[in-house]
């Protein structure tokens, strides 16, 4: 082929040199991927999984409220993968609603917050506990250190809203499992029957060398006939 | 390297810089769907579980 005759040499240097250029480019394109284009897109797939779910929830007839008043249901363990909750916590934005999966992988982190299988169910005796990233893909535990005392963590089931308080932060090794017993650090025995949540994400930020663990204690419960609760609507009752 | 590419690609300028931005969106898509994410789990930047959850039955 003549055309080769006039292909221009390519010489070592330029190589290595548009090779230095190339990665140079991709570790930017990295770190902005990583903090702002899949956090975002993330995040938006989150909210529309969330509003997609509560939409059902919200077409369905009511569970017909508890027998007892101040009787507090507790869903039936959800099928694996599925979505059965939804995170809402006002200090995070009016806006805020994350789906709370019932799976605890690293996929399942990418999709919303995971909940620990064996701990107990939203408003159960016992540890609610959740996992959530705090840094990357959608971020939902990014203001986990910026909850203050009695701020409303509110978990929407089918059966209705289950509102727990801010209660503390802790900050534990990796291996701290003692932040998911049904009393915290605590172990099994619950005589006074605590309900309480724990959230953990990851600390310091983008490490994995500690956790932040966030504990709420459980409030009330609001039956999906009774609408949602005041917090969601920026009230504080 | 990148000279010898636009030399190898066919055709006159305007349908080179059509094939190029096809490799670059391409590149994009691969590195956002596959490479970025795997980059991420190697790099283990953002580990929230607390480990041996098994620990606490019901």
């Amino acid at each position: 082929m003549s055309k080769s005759a006039t292909r221009p040499r390519v010489t070592f240097l330029e190589v290595i040199a548009e090779l230095a250029i190339t990665a140079g480019v991709l570790v930017l394109l990295y770190v902005a991927w990583l903090l702002w284009f899949n956090d975002a897109i993330s995040a938006g797939a989150q909210r529309e999984a969330a509003v997609q779910v509560t939409t059902v929830w919200d077409e369905e007839p009511p569970a017909p409220a508890p027998a007892e008043p101040g009787e507090i249901p507790i869903l039936d363990d959800p099928d694996y993968d599925t979505t059965f909750a939804v995170l809402k916590v006002p200090r995070w934005g009016t806006d805020y609603k994350v789906p709370i999966i019932a799976s605890n992988t690293t996929d399942t982190l990418k999709r919303g917050i995971a909940h620990y299988d064996k701990t107990q169910m939203p408003g159960e005796v016992g540890n609610f506990a959740i996992a959530g990233h705090r840094t990357t893909y959608g971020s939902p535990f990014a203001g986990i250190a910026e909850l203050r005392l009695g701020d409303a963590l509110v978990v929407e089931t089918k059966l209705g809203w289950y509102i727990y308080r801010w209660r503390n932060t802790e900050y534990v090794w990796p291996t701290g499992t003692g932040v998911l017993a049904p009393v915290p650090q605590n172990g099994t025995k619950n005589p006074r029957g605590d309900r309480v949540i724990t959230l953990t994400s990851c600390h310091p930020r983008f490490s994995a060398a500690e956790r932040i663990i966030g504990y709420g204690v459980f409030d009330r419960f609001q039956p999906r006939s009774a609408g949602a609760p005041a917090e969601l609507n920026g009230g504080t009752a | 390297m990148y000279r010898a590419l636009w030399h190898v690609l066919p055709g006159p300028t305007w349908l080179k810089l059509i094939q190029v931005l096809i490799l670059i969106v391409g590149a994009l898509a691969a590195l956002h769907f596959w490479g970025f994410p795997w980059v991420q789990e190697w790099l283990g930047l953002d580990e929230v579980q607390v480990e041996g959850a098994a620990a606490w039955g019901r």
